[in-house]
C-alpha cells in the first residue's frame, strides 16, 4: 500500500532531517511516522486478504484494533500460532515482523505521550531503521501460510482460541 | 520483608536523587551520593535500611552479597534508636554517609531503576558476563508495565563511542548487541517483553546549549 511506504519514507525523512540539533517534534513524529506505516501495511494486507476490493478493505482497516494486533504480535514472535491450528512452519522473518510491532507500537505510544523523555537522534534512526527492516521482511513471507494466518489472528486469535478450547 | 520494601527505604532515604525517565543521565558518583547525603540527615535512621535480608540477594555474587550484609548491619548498628532526640556529631554523620553511599553504590539507582530491574538486570548482567559484549559501554534496566499493562523489561543499552562515530557504525552494533541481550533477556525474564532503547555513550553527556555536539537534542520537552 502506498501510504505505508510513504509513512516509512517520511519516518526516515524527519530522522535525518536535521543532524546537528534534531527537533523532539520530528524525532517523536519519526518513530510514530514508523510504527503506522508497518500499521496500515499489514492491515491493508489483512484487509485486501479478506475482501479483495481496495474501497471496502480501507473501511474494513478501520475495525482493526492496536491492543489486538500486539497480542498477536507478541505471540506470533515467540512462535506461536493459535493452539487450534497443528503444525505451522514459522519463519524467521514473520517473528522478527512481529516482534517490530509490538516494539514500535509501544514506542509510538511513548513518542506521542512521555513528553519526560528526550529522543536522542540515533535511537530514532534505531526504531525507523527497524521498521524498514520489517517491510524488507514482510516482503519475504507475506505468502507464506504462517503469514496469512498472522494476519487472519488480527480478527479471529480469541474465536480460534475459544474453539480449542471447546 | 522483601527486595522491594528494603529497596524502597534506600531510595527514599536518597530521595535527592531525582528520577530519570529516560534512563539516560548520568549515573550519580560517589561524590555526588556524598554530596547529597550531606545536605540533611533525614537519612540517618534505622528505617532507612529495613527489611533487608541477604536471602534476597542471591542475584549479587558472593563477595557483593556479603559485603552489602556487612554495611547494612553497620548502617543499622551507627542509627540512633529515636531520630532527633539529639543531634548526631558529624563523625558519626560522615560516618554513617559512607555506609549508606556503600548500599547505594550496590543497588545503584542509576542504572537499575527499580527493585525487580536490579535482580533481572544483575542476573542477566551475570550471563552475559560469561562472553563480554563487545562496544557495549554500559546497560542499565527498569521494570513496569507497557501502555496494554503488559509486564516488560526496558534495556538501555548504551553504544560506546567507538562503535558509534558514524550511524551506520552504531546501527550495525545495535543490532548485534540487541540480539545477544534479546536471547539472555528472554530467559531470564520470559514473562516480561524486553523494549530496547539503543543509545551512544556521547548521549550521557550533559545537555549543552547552541553549537553543541551532532546529534544533542535541541530543547527539553
Amino acid at each position: 500500500m502506498k501510504i505505508a511506504e510513504s509513512f516509512l519514507e517520511q519516518a526516515e525523512k524527519l530522522s535525518t532531517s536535521d543532524p546537528r540539533r534534531p527537533k523532539q517534534v520530528n524525532l517523536r513524529r519519526a518513530v510514530s511516522a514508523a510504527y503506522y506505516g508497518l500499521f496500515h501495511l499489514l492491515t491493508w494486507e489483512a484487509a485486501m486478504g479478506l475482501v479483495g476490493d481496495e474501497r471496502i478493505a480501507k473501511i474494513l482497516m478501520r475495525t482493526y484494533e492496536h491492543s489486538e494486533i500486539k497480542r498477536v504480535s507478541r505471540e506470533f514472535s515467540k512462535g506461536r500460532a493459535p493452539s487450534s491450528i497443528d503444525s505451522i512452519e514459522m519463519p524467521e522473518e514473520l517473528r522478527s515482523v512481529a516482534a517490530a510491532v509490538v516494539s514500535l507500537q509501544e514506542e509510538r505510544h511513548r513518542s506521542d505521550y512521555d513528553l519526560s523523555i528526550v529522543y536522542r537522534r540515533r535511537e530514532v534512526i534505531e526504531q525507523v531503521s527497524k521498521a524498514r527492516k520489517a517491510f524488507e521482511d514482510w516482503k519475504k513471507v507475506r505468502n507464506r501460510e504462517a503469514a496469512r494466518v498472522y494476519l487472519a489472528c488480527f480478527l479471529l486469535w480469541d474465536r480460534w482460541e475459544k474453539a480449542r478450547r471447546g | 520483608m522483601s527486595l522491594e520494601a528494603f529497596w524502597k527505604n534506600v531510595r527514599g532515604a536518597y530521595s535527592r536523587l531525582e528520577y530519570d525517565p529516560g534512563m539516560d543521565r548520568p549515573a550519580p558518583t560517589r561524590a555526588r551520593i556524598l554530596a547529597d547525603l550531606g545536605l540533611d540527615d533525614a537519612w540517618f535512621r534505622k528505617s532507612t535500611v529495613a527489611g533487608f535480608s541477604i536471602d534476597d540477594f542471591g542475584f549479587l555474587g558472593e563477595f557483593e552479597r556479603t559485603r552489602l550484609a556487612e554495611r547494612v548491619e553497620q548502617f543499622k548498628n551507627a542509627a540512633p534508636r529515636a531520630p532527633g532526640l539529639q543531634p548526631n556529631s558529624r563523625e558519626a554523620l560522615d560516618l554513617a554517609a559512607e555506609t549508606l553511599a556503600d548500599i547505594i553504590e550496590v543497588l545503584d539507582f542509576g542504572r537499575y531503576a527499580d527493585a525487580e530491574a536490579l535482580r533481572l538486570g544483575k542476573l542477566i548482567e551475570g550471563e552475559l558476563a560469561s562472553s563480554p559484549l563487545e562496544g557495549v559501554a554500559e546497560i542499565r534496566f527498569q521494570t513496569g508495565l507497557d501502555h496494554t499493562g503488559d509486564a516488560m523489561i526496558r534495556i538501555v543499552v548504551f553504544i560506546d563511542s567507538g562503535h558509534s562515530q558514524t550511524d551506520e557504525q552504531f546501527l550495525k552494533q545495535a543490532d548485534s548487541t540487541r540480539s545477544i541481550v534479546d536471547s539472555v533477556a528472554n530467559d531470564i525474564a520470559p514473562d516480561r517483553w524486553p523494549y530496547y532503547r539503543m543509545l551512544s555513550i556521547d548521549d550521557l553527556s550533559p545537555l549543552v546549549g547552541a553549537g553543541g555536539p551532532a546529534g544533542m537534542p535541541e530543547e527539553r520537552p
